[in-house]
């Protein structure tokens, strides 16, 4: 069974004369231990289909199941509850807390929810594999780009979810840093049996998927990494 | 409350000048609150003094004891038990050499009567004949002592300082005790059959037996003491127009800090942090820099108090700056309350994407 389904997903934004059909009849499902892209140019739908499968918006149309639970169903408290446990979010701005050293991230994951979080060894091996264990003393405005970017996979992982939802991870990096990232994301994915799910435009990340989505118009269809189209 | 106090531990300087205007806020309110105690307790100290719970004067006098003459047929009707005193006051500046004038209320009591009997001395004794006198301490730290043989007003005679007493000061004039016969003496009516100026007694139901009479309790009377009222009510409204700018002022940079921090706000609620969380963080915020400012101010307050001259009237009534500590820390609450809403309503949506 696939962790995180997405089926017949419509979205509309506005009114009558004004109004966008943004998702037309979305079908998505991802897996454990896999890396899934879901790429597209501005404008065609990717975040609207990131907080949708995240449970930060619900669908006009259609069903998100996580672990077989439809999200649609449940509580704004239970939504909470849901990406506070199962849903790990590495997104554009980082997530991290300005004022909370990198340690201090994964405190205050401790202090909201108390229990399945990593222990303290899983997150000394996670911090290793990442490559920032010297940096749990830093603050968020003392890392580099790069550092920061693998202390919010850290924090995104630390609450040990089934699903980590990436929002264009790889902004603003050179190619060197986007294989950096594209490795490691395969790699959580493969060694910590998440399903890994990167909404992107940067289709230099198509080497390391193991699926890739493109989302045109609204429209997602399942790709071969040389059908992608480059806009 | 984990957030809140690492944010103020990371935003030392912002934070700071916060918790200095609540502190500044709280030294005023503080500082305010000890003067109109100070001056409304010597405005009754010496009624204080005399636990009496209602007060006799004349009905045309406008409750006003000054104003006020009970003659001796009047106050022949009401019979007086050991729980009634008769008084004659009357304002009088007292001198003598070489030291300063003092405006001063003389009032006159009877030997036989409790005011006189409960009269307590913190040096020399009782006023024992009609040219005798107990006065306030005011006058002991101005410089006069026992001994001190004083004139009051333009009266020729001279009246000997014989004892000190504490806490005795009506309307904020130190009181001079003397006898009934002086303070005729001094308003010049020896041959005027007037017994007094008021009967005050411990009794609170005492009620005046003559037609032209009347009991009034002692509450009613402090009321209308000359400027009492209009005093005690510009302390209060000055008191809360403060808390009212101790509420804006942490509404306001709250607010400001909140909409600063919204975006991380939106990212925590994203990450599925409940609403209640963040919520209770900005609230505990407020509290704790309210409660560090109400400290530091009471602290400044209290070091005010040990430095202020002992002419300036300031008394500090813990129960009653407590109340005011707990209503400035409502106020904080209070201020919180819109920034709460903000973040309990900001749309993580928004931190998606772009």
């Amino acid at each position: 069974m696939s962790v995180i389904e997405l089926k017949n997903i419509n979205k509309y934004f506005g009114s009558g004369i004004s109004k966008v059909h943004v998702l037309k009849d979305v079908n998505f499902a991802a897996d454990r231990g896999q890396l899934i892209l879901v790429v597209g140019p501005s404008g065609s739908g990717k975040s609207t289909f990131l907080t949708i499968a995240g449970g930060l918006q619900t669908p006009s149309s259609g069903s998100v199941e996580v672990e077989g639970q439809a999200v649609e169903s449940l509580t704004k408290a239970q939504r909470d509850q849901l990406r506070l446990n199962q849903i790990g979010f590495v997104l554009q701005s980082y997530n991290l807390v300005p004022y909370l050293k990198v340690k201090e991230q994964f405190e205050f994951v401790d202090k909201i929810k108390h229990e399945g979080n990593l222990d303290q060894k899983e997150l000394a091996d996670l911090l290793d594999q990442l490559g920032i264990s010297q940096l749990v003393n830093q603050f968020p405005g003392e890392l580099s780009g790069g550092q920061t970017q693998r202390v919010a996979i850290a924090r995104a992982l630390y609450a040990n979810p089934d699903i980590v939802l990436a929002d264009e991870p790889t902004a603003a990096l050179d190619s060197e840093k986007v294989a950096e990232v594209g490795r490691l994301f395969k790699n959580l994915a493969e060694t910590r049996n998440k399903a890994v799910v990167v909404v992107t435009h940067d289709l230099r990340l198509l080497d390391f998927a193991d699926k890739t989505y493109e989302i045109l118009d609204g429209k997602i269809s399942l790709k071969d990494k040389e059908h992608v189209t480059d806009r | 409350m984990y957030l809140a106090l690492k944010e103020i531990r990371h935003e030392k300087l912002r934070y700071g000048l916060i918790i200095a205007m609540v502190a500044l806020i709280a030294y005023l309110i503080f500082i305010l609150t000890g003067l109109a105690f100070g001056l409304a307790g010597e405005n009754t100290q010496a009624i204080n003094s005399w636990d009496a719970k209602s007060v006799v004067l004349n009905k045309d006098s406008n409750i006003n004891l000054s104003q006020s003459t009970i003659t001796n047929a009047q106050a022949k009707d009401d019979k007086l038990s050991d729980k009634e005193s008769v008084i004659g006051s009357t304002p009088v500046v007292a001198k003598h050499k070489g030291q300063e004038k003092i405006s001063a209320q003389f009032v006159g009591i009877k030997k036989s009567e409790f005011i006189y009997k409960g009269l307590k001395i913190s040096a020399g004794h009782k006023a024992r004949n009609n040219h005798q006198v107990v006065v306030d301490e005011k006058f002991k730290t101005d410089g006069y002592k026992l001994g001190d043989k004083v004139t009051l007003n333009s009266v020729s005679d001279k009246y000997e300082i014989v004892g000190f007493t504490k806490n005795a000061k009506l309307n904020i004039a130190p009181v001079i005790y003397g006898s009934l016969p002086t303070w005729k003496h001094l308003r010049g009516m020896d041959r005027v059959p007037i017994a007094g100026s008021a009967i005050v007694s411990k009794n609170a139901k005492y009620s005046a037996h003559n037609s032209q009479l009347k009991t009034y309790s002692m509450n009613e009377f402090i009321n209308k003491l000359p400027g009492y009222s209009a005093q005690n009510t510009t302390f209060g409204f000055m008191i809360g127009f403060l808390m009212i700018i101790s509420l804006v002022i942490i509404a306001v940079f709250l607010y400001i800090l909140t909409m600063q921090a919204l975006p991380t706000y939106a990212v925590l609620r994203a990450q599925g942090i409940p609403a209640r969380a963040l919520v209770t963080t900005i609230t505990s915020q407020s509290l704790i820099l309210m409660a560090s400012g109400i400290i530091i101010g009471g602290l400044l307050a209290a070091l005010t108090g040990s430095l202020i001259p002992v002419g300036v009237p300031m008394a500090f009534d813990i129960p009653v700056l407590t109340w005011i500590s707990i209503g400035l820390m409502i106020m904080g609450v209070i201020g919180a309350a819109i920034p709460a809403q903000k973040i309990a309503t900001v749309d993580p949506v928004s931190v998606i994407g772009g």
